[in-house]
């Protein structure tokens, strides 16, 4: 039977669900708030499969008290990035019925029927009925949105049969029991965050939260999880080097998991000097959650380049096409069967990573597709074309620059950009140009723009 | 070397300009990371810091518990560029 988030299984586990830096809740506790949650949910008119978001601006124990009573009323978790703008908040949750928030974001929240709730996730109050129009979705746990190349963001279901398969197998993985320390890495935006939450409260184990901005330095950060000790982390590449630059120890740390960007040689090297703790190289996109793994192995490290190594045993993953396109069948694949748009290639029994058949690019392990960027500069004033392309910064990694023709000022387009995507989404640099370069069919040359 | 009024305006200008986008001036005593701040921002104001200032700043020097308004920042940044 497929594994769901309820009442009873949250409180037959024993021990701490969150640690934070001042408290700690036990599962019981957990259980308790949620159901309150969930219980002024249902009673707003909330039903299984409808759409309820989910916003924490501080990432206090409210944000994991909100998702778990979000689930227990049988609704589907949308989760909103704090640092994003408000207009984007709107866009995403048009399909949303409710809104599960924190105070600190309150005021800023979409209108919708909300339950509002303090740090520690007790209730401070709720209002509104939800207007029943629109379906319901079934077997969805949650749905995440993603940059899309037609200007809106890409809105992609991630279901409960998916969320079974891959928790019981990541569990297994990483040897997750009760007790077991996991830092609280990722947005909730991200896939890699709802291994954090339902793989530890599946296991038992007890999820550790810093708050948001202690995530932003490297120092403080390092401070954070020294006084956490989570044995088990799994994040992007740049949280690990962040860690590794600001001279964290990984004592008792026993198992690292890292996707979403490809993990520079060099640095890889860093870590595994500083940590004999297990290192999982972890891909997928969204639409598939994990595909493929690979753990790293002393020899790995000799060479210039990280396999992704072989399929989840839940994914049959098949490489299709002249170009060896990725194909993922199985219960996490959208739809059951995703076409990634990822080149990979076959070789010594193991998956390599090559390149992307679109122009998607990653910042901050965060996917951006420029065509989403450059739809957003259409609707400026003054913007006749648009063209974005990535660049590499010495400081900042992979970055954005937009390539823009007309009359439109630079220095008002990013301010603009910045109303309607998230943070990452805006490009360091606008270059104005009279006419941008085009091919002899008219398109634009991005080639000479790089 | 600027004044420490010098360094304040011109991470005043460059954070409300380029880093949070807003309208409204930021205030000396304002919360940074209640304006918006986040690891993003931190980063585009540290390369701005060392284009402006000449001065090279490891973002783990970075403690944001010690530095969480504008006046924080001009500190730190004076510091390291006396």
């Amino acid at each position: 039977m497929t594994w769901q988030l309820t009442a009873e299984a949250l409180t037959a586990h024993p021990g701490s669900a969150l640690i934070g830096l001042e408290r700690e809740m036990g599962y019981r506790v957990l259980a308790g708030r949620a159901q309150a949650v969930a219980d002024l949910l249902s009673a707003a008119g909330v039903k299984a499969g409808h759409r309820v978001a989910l916003l924490s601006a501080g990432r206090d124990h409210d944000e994991a008290v909100g998702l778990v009573g979000i689930r227990l009323a049988g609704g589907v978790v949308v989760p909103l990035d704090a640092s994003h703008p408000p207009e984007r908040w709107t866009r995403i949750t048009k399909g949303c019925r409710a809104l599960v928030t924190d105070e600190a974001a309150a005021a800023k929240a979409p209108k919708l029927p909300r339950v509002e709730l303090d740090g520690e996730g007790f209730v401070l109050g709720a209002h509104g009925d939800v207007e029943d129009e629109g379906g319901s979705e079934a077997d969805v746990t949650a749905v995440l949105h993603t940059s899309g190349s037609t200007g809106t963001p890409k809105a992609i279901p991630i279901t409960t049969e998916g969320l079974d398969a891959f928790t019981a197998w990541m569990i297994e993985l990483v040897g997750l029991e009760v007790g077991t320390r996991v830092l609280r890495v990722a947005e909730l935006g991200f896939d890699l965050a709802w291994f954090d939450h339902l793989a530890t409260f599946r296991a038992g184990g007890s999820l550790c939260t810093l708050p948001r901005r202690r995530m932003a330095s490297g120092r403080s950060l390092r401070e954070g999880v020294e006084r956490l000790r989570p044995e088990v982390m799994y994040g992007v590449p740049s949280f690990f080097q962040k860690l590794v630059h600001a001279g964290f120890a990984f004592e008792g740390v026993r198992t690292l998991c890292f996707a979403g960007e490809v993990y520079p040689m060099p640095e890889l090297r860093r870590l595994a000097e500083v940590t004999d703790a297990r290192l999982f190289n972890l891909f997928g996109p969204t639409e598939t959650n994990v595909c493929t793994f690979h753990e790293v192995r002393p020899e790995d490290l000799e060479r210039d380049e990280l396999p992704i190594g072989v399929a989840c045993p839940y994914a049959t993953c098949e490489l299709e096409g002249p170009e060896g396109e990725l194909v993922v069948t199985g219960p996490t694949a959208m739809g059951g069967r995703c076409a990634t748009r990822d080149r990979v290639e076959h070789r010594e029994g193991l998956f390599w990573f090559r390149g992307r058949l679109d122009r998607m690019v990653k910042i901050r392990g965060y996917r951006v597709d420029p065509g989403e960027v450059e739809a957003a500069l259409h609707r400026q004033a003054g913007v006749v074309a648009a063209a974005v392309v990535s660049e590499q910064h010495p400081r900042l990694g992979t970055i954005l620059v937009a390539h823009v023709e007309g009359t439109a000022e630079s220095r008002g387009l990013r301010k603009a950009l910045a109303a309607s995507l998230p943070p990452y989404m805006v490009p360091e640099r606008v270059v104005p140009h009279t006419t941008l370069p085009r091919t002899s069919t008219g398109k634009i040359d991005f080639r000479a723009l790089d | 070397m600027p004044t420490r009024s010098q360094i304040q305006q011109a991470l005043a200008d460059h954070l409300v300009d380029k880093v949070l986008f807003r309208d409204e001036p930021l205030a000396e005593d304002e919360d940074l990371f209640e304006a918006g701040f986040d690891s993003m921002s931190l980063s585009r104001l540290l390369v701005f810091i060392e284009d402006r200032f000449g001065v090279s700043i490891p973002d783990e020097d970075v403690v944001i518990d010690d530095i969480t308004t504008l006046a924080d920042m001009t500190t730190f940044v004076a510091g390291y560029v006396e």
